[in-house]
């Protein structure tokens, strides 16, 4: 096929063509210009092949895993928890967003999700303790993309599909970048907190104190030791392992925290449904685009082209990264991976990329453009819970931003940031 | 052209009120089989050998009739800077343009969706006995929906351009 084909693709997109059709179109476009238009009939088949895959269904399952734990009242917990842990120190609810961020990320797969939840409770909480509202924001926008470097990940899911990598695998590989990234802005806004003399809590917690909210988030927080140990141990398979995860988030939310009500449900499975379908029906499309990637040989010109820009592989990881942060800045992290892993990959990995090395730089580049403006969503959300405007808020990031990259850099050029844990695990 | 446009806007409201009910009503059964494959596996000792089946499929609908929901809401992921940033006769050719896009696509998608899904009257799930003309007909369905609020979009730009030229 002709590999114009790419060219209308991201023309399409860039017109303002959801990406969903422009995956189809551009194909479609190929076809035609070749004259195989008997080529046509294949892509319905595609796009359905491509959803017709149980590895998929852990995507929906953790959307809902997510919301019923959200709404089940349990982020109260986990915030609770988190004073406890940092709230003495200087800049105490900023550190406790950032902590509780980190938290929320094992049970939530979606950066949108962690700011919609963490943004409504702890954005007023931060401004009566007397922050101002631009930069709670911007500390909940900063500590948010955690949620999808830490496992469950859907944005991982998607790239294990994609690119056949193990879902458990590149799970384990997001554990040490994302406390990194955790620790890092706890860094900074702690030199902010004595830059701009932020509020503390008058105490430190006591010991029954601290017992008392460790009890409360036990329960919340054996999420993730459910879903991590049941994949990574091999008992369940991911989609297992989120299906599990909604029996457990309906239980606690019913029984435990009792927050959860029968009325919540509908909407909850409503809101559920429509989140993880547009997220599903692009991963179809995507079927039909990467067949039509495999008949343009693009990866493979790809791969003959990287060689020629330079022979360094630190200079084409760092350019590769220059390119996902641009593409990260306009388009959602799901189908970047989609659009950019099957073009990329294969060329890097011939390059001698650990194939799961790549999956981490792509996944974490990509979600950090979740919170980059022109369009990144979780400055939309943070923007809508608090009526700051995105550009106020992308200013107020600027420090916070400056850990995102500088963790990027590190995942690419100290590949056993990532690979350590899944080595261990005996993951690879 | 108005009342075409109209008529369209009742049908599509229609079609995105009920793919919403049904994409609830999926994420349920998806959560209830997944979770009776893994009670059964583990607790049970005893395979279903449907639940999977069973899985895939609802998922299959769910993607779309849940997109077909996100489609008249306008949420499906899109870089929509040059829609929004011009203004008037400009912004206008844009977005009708992105509806035909969407159109044409959606043409070629439904036609060799239908063609597929009927194909697939002779041809039964595995575990179960039912013609995969069910699990495949969600991709025309969907196709078929989409074209329709393609069509949608883009009279509004059509009437809409009509009304302000009016008005001035």
């Amino acid at each position: 096929m002709t590999p114009a084909f790419g060219l209308v693709l991201l023309l399409l997109i860039a017109l303002g063509v959801p990406v969903v059709f422009a995956l189809l179109a551009g194909p479609i476009f190929g076809f035609i210009y070749d004259g195989k238009e008997i080529f046509l009939q294949t892509l319905p088949r595609r796009l359905y092949a491509g959803m017709d895959q149980f590895p998929l269904l852990a995507i929906p399952l953790f959307i809902l895993a997510g919301n019923l734990m959200n709404t089940g009242g349990i982020t109260t917990q986990l915030v609770d928890f988190a004073k406890v842990l940092v709230g003495h120190l200087r800049g105490g609810l900023a550190q406790v967003n950032i902590v509780s961020s980190l938290l929320f990320a094992g049970l939530s797969g979606s950066a949108v999700a962690d700011t919609s939840a963490l943004g409504s409770m702890l954005v007023p909480a931060m401004e009566k303790n007397g922050y101002t509202k631009k930069f709670a924001v911007a500390v909940t926008a900063a500590s948010s993309i955690i949620g999808p470097i830490i496992p469950p990940s859907i944005i991982m899911i998607v790239y294990a599909y994609v690119m056949n990598v193990s879902v458990a695998a590149l799970f384990a590989a997001g554990i040490v970048p994302g406390v990194l990234m955790a620790l890092g802005l706890m860094i900074v806004t702690s030199f902010l907190g004595k830059q701009r003399n932020f509020p503390k809590a008058e105490r430190r917690a006591t010991l029954k104190e601290g017992s008392i909210a460790f009890r409360d988030a036990f329960v919340p927080l054996m999420t993730p030791v459910i879903i991590l140990g049941g994949i990574i141990s091999g008992v369940f398979t991911p989609t297992e392992a989120a299906g599990s995860t909604v029996i457990y988030a309906l239980l606690v939310g019913f029984f435990y925290t009792r927050s959860l009500k029968l009325s919540d449900l509908p909407s909850l499975f409503a809101s559920t449904g429509v989140t993880s379908a547009s997220i599903l029906i692009v991963v179809g499309a995507a079927a039909g685009f990467g067949y039509a990637m495999t008949l343009s040989q693009l990866p493979a010109r790809v791969a003959e082209f990287l060689p020629t820009i330079t022979t360094n592989l630190f200079l084409i990881l760092l350019l590769v990264n220059l390119l996902l942060l641009a593409t990260g800045m306009f388009l959602d992290s799901g189908p970047a991976i989609i659009i950019l892993a099957p073009l990329l990959g294969p060329a890097l990995i011939k390059l001698g990329v650990d194939p799961l090395h790549l999956a981490a730089i792509m996944s974490i580049n990509l979600t950090i453009g979740l919170a980059t403006p022109p369009l990144g969503l979780v400055l939309f959300v943070g923007s809508s819970i608090s009526g700051v405007s995105v550009a106020t808020i992308a200013r107020e990031m600027i420090p916070y931003y400056i850990v995102h990259f500088a963790v990027i850099l590190a995942v690419t050029f100290i590949p056993a940031l990532s690979l350590t844990v899944p080595r261990l695990l005996g993951l690879i | 052209m108005r009342r075409l446009l109209q008529s369209l806007k009742v049908l599509n409201t229609g079609i995105a009120k009920s793919a919403l009910m049904a994409s609830g009503l999926l994420v349920v059964v998806i959560s209830i089989v997944v979770a009776a494959g893994v009670f059964w596996r583990y607790v049970l000792n005893d395979s279903l050998s449907w639940t999977e089946e069973v899985a895939r499929y609802s998922m299959i609908w769910l993607a779309c009739l849940g997109s077909l929901v996100a489609m008249h809401r306008r949420q499906h992921v899109a870089i929509d800077i040059l829609p929004k940033k011009f203004r008037g006769i400009s912004g206008r050719i844009i977005r009708i343009l992105v509806a035909l896009v969407v159109i044409l696509t959606c043409g070629v998608m439904s036609y060799f969706g239908w063609l597929l899904a009927w194909n697939a009257w002779g041809q039964t799930a595995s575990s179960f006995v039912m013609p995969l003309f069910f699990t495949t007909a969600a991709i025309p369905v969907a196709t078929s929906g989409f074209l329709l609020m393609g069509f949608e979009q883009a009279l509004e730009e059509f009437c809409s351009d009509f009304s302000e030229e009016n008005a001035l």
